[in-house]
């Protein structure tokens, strides 16, 4: 039997308080969500009110940046808005900031400290119908009374039976205020309704004071006005001298007077004009260049189109483009230049065509001296090895009994007729020779 | 919805005043399409001197759902080399998935995020099958299912 204040004890025990503790507060949440607002003016939304002041991070709900909303808690201690929470928890059941398991909205979550509640209530908040006219800054907490019960400016459904739509409550008492009429000043037609406002913030034609000087003039001509007006504040006349105060109109002049810039000044305005001449100049400068330009093309070109007609012959026309003598000589001169440059060319190529045809021919004609040269050898070889034979057969034919010789000259002419009557000897082994003499 | 507006407008506000050193914002001209410019501050040389181009879109269910944050390429402006990486911008990091995401997180957070994903990492290469999965993929990046096969890098 383990003592009462046990581990196993304390366990059991935990769950059950808390779910006690749980009960009304997951009831309360169920509500909140679940119930619609009952009232027929519009609850306010508390997540689109505008804050008066920064709200501490600390009060900013971590998914939806604003302030919490009907905060909850999680049991790892992180706050969040309700519906956030909710919404949040149907993607992915842990807590968004440390991603610690939370299986049920109602068992892992309650509701946040008094204490927070409490700072939330105390933040100052903006009526939604601002942009209707009620400036009320008031504690969040009592936004929706004043909305739903006390603010005049907000819209309710119109009295008349028969119409639907909404009307500012102020204007309730008046009856139905949805028909046109035109405004006085603009004679634009405006519903009743819409008269006021109309007439507060759009009418052009309505006269307002001037926030600065207190003047009065027709909206229309708020931009007449500011050019005049004393209080608006301008730049120095000297600014673009360097001078980067500011000050009211009815300053100026006084501030102009013995501003320091009003020495450079009108040395700034000669320099302003001296800049002005120049650039005036460089594009003077510039026109000239492409005029140069134009006549110089105009002068090689023209020459060119006709050089093939006659070199030597002025046509007379051809004059014409130039504006005197001097200036035809000399276009024609550097056309006579650039033909001769280009004879010289052609001649260069010629020549240079025909040495390599020389060289072309001569080649094969060298090759040929050669072998003609070496065959010549070759047949010189055969006519001495002939003549030999000859001589070393005639020796034999006078040693075995005398013959009449034949004369030498002879021999060079006979020697083939000589080799071929001969074909039988048993020594002729040059026989092959003979037949394919070599080619070298 | 006007939850997810309110919300993108809050944080416009704020990073249109200031964001983090390495992180600025390019264009916001809706509150569907963001770009905002990501640089590596520490001299990891991996990513030094370069900077990288992301794209938030968001749909009409953030914060609750994930934002949709890939990198886009243009001209000097590449997709950092990380094995999480594709080489089509697709970033594979839990927290831009439906499990890993938090409605807490935003779009400043998850700059960073990704920010310091680049400056640990140490290895110069694409994941692995990069060139299959960026020729057949066809689905949204947060409707890939990734498998988050190694938390060490």
């Amino acid at each position: 039997m383990p003592p009462p204040n046990t581990p196993e004890e304390g366990l059991v025990s935990t769950p059950t308080t808390a779910t006690l503790a749980l009960r009304p507060i997951t009831r309360d949440l169920e509500m909140t969500a679940a119930s619609p607002p009952t009232v027929a003016i519009p609850a306010v939304d508390l997540r689109a009110l505008e804050y008066e002041s920064n709200v501490d991070e600390n009060l900013i709900c971590p998914i939806c940046r604003v302030a919490l909303v009907a905060p909850v808690i999680t049991n790892c201690d992180h706050v969040f808005c309700q519906k956030c929470l909710v919404q949040a928890h149907t993607l992915n059941p842990v807590c968004p900031v440390d991603r610690q398991p939370l299986l049920k909205l109602s068992s892992g979550t309650r509701s946040a400290p008094k204490l927070i509640a409490n700072q939330l209530d105390n933040l100052t908040v903006r009526c939604p119908n601002r942009p209707r006219g009620c400036d009320l800054v008031v504690a969040r907490s009592l936004v929706e009374n004043h909305v739903s019960r006390y603010c005049d400016k907000t819209l309710v459904p119109c009295p008349h039976p028969s119409c639907n739509k909404t009307i500012a409550r102020k204007d309730m008492a008046k009856g139905c205020l949805h028909y046109e009429v035109s405004c006085e000043f603009c004679e634009q037609a405006v519903q009743k309704a819409d008269l006021e406002t109309h007439q507060d913030m759009e009418c052009l034609n309505r006269k307002t004071d001037c926030e600065l000087c207190g003047a009065e003039f027709v909206r229309s001509k708020q931009e007449e006005h500011t050019k005049e007006c004393p209080e608006v504040e301008v730049t120095c006349k000297f600014a673009p001298f360097g001078c980067n105060r500011k000050m009211s109109r009815r300053h100026l002049e006084e501030h102009c007077a013995r501003c320091d810039y009003r020495v450079v000044g009108p040395v700034g305005e000669q320099l302003a004009e001296l800049r002005a001449e120049m650039t005036a100049l460089k594009e003077k400068d510039r026109l000239k260049d492409r005029r140069i330009k134009f006549l110089e093309n105009r002068g090689y070109s023209a020459p060119a189109a006709t050089e093939n007609i006659s070199n030597m012959n002025l046509p007379a026309q051809e004059t014409a483009p130039y504006e005197s003598r001097d200036q035809y000589f000399l276009s024609l001169f550097e056309t006579m230049e650039s033909k001769v440059e280009r004879l010289s060319s052609a001649l260069t190529e010629v020549e240079g065509r025909h040495s390599m045809m020389l060289f072309n021919e001569t080649m094969p004609i060298k090759d040929q001296l050669t072998e003609i040269r070496s065959t010549m050898g070759v047949l010189g070889m055969h006519v001495r090895w002939l003549m030999n034979f000859r001589l070393q057969e005639r020796g034999r034919v006078l040693g075995s009994g005398g013959a009449n010789s034949p004369s030498l000259p002879g021999t060079t002419m006979g020697a083939s007729q000589e080799s071929s009557s001969d074909s039988n000897l048993p020594r002729r082994l040059s026989d092959t020779m003979r037949e394919h003499p070599p080619r070298l | 919805m006007s939850l997810g507006t309110k919300r993108l407008g809050k944080e416009l506000a704020k990073i249109s005043k200031s964001l983090p050193p390495g992180i600025t914002l390019v264009k916001a001209d809706d509150l569907q399409e963001w770009l905002l410019d990501i640089q590596v501050l520490d001299q990891n040389p991996i990513y030094a001197g370069e900077t990288y181009r992301l794209k938030f879109r968001f749909g009409k269910q953030y914060p609750i759902e994930p934002p949709e944050v890939v990198f886009t390429k243009q001209e000097n402006r590449p997709i950092p080399m990380h094995p999480h990486i594709y080489s089509n911008g697709i970033i594979c990091l839990d927290l831009l998935g439906s499990s890993g995401w938090s409605p807490v997180q935003n779009v400043e957070s998850v700059c960073m995020s990704i920010q310091s994903m680049l400056t640990g990492n140490t290895k110069n290469h694409r994941p692995e099958g990069d060139a299959d999965f960026v020729s057949t993929n066809k689905a949204r990046p947060k409707d890939i299912e990734f498998y988050y096969h190694d938390n060490e890098v």
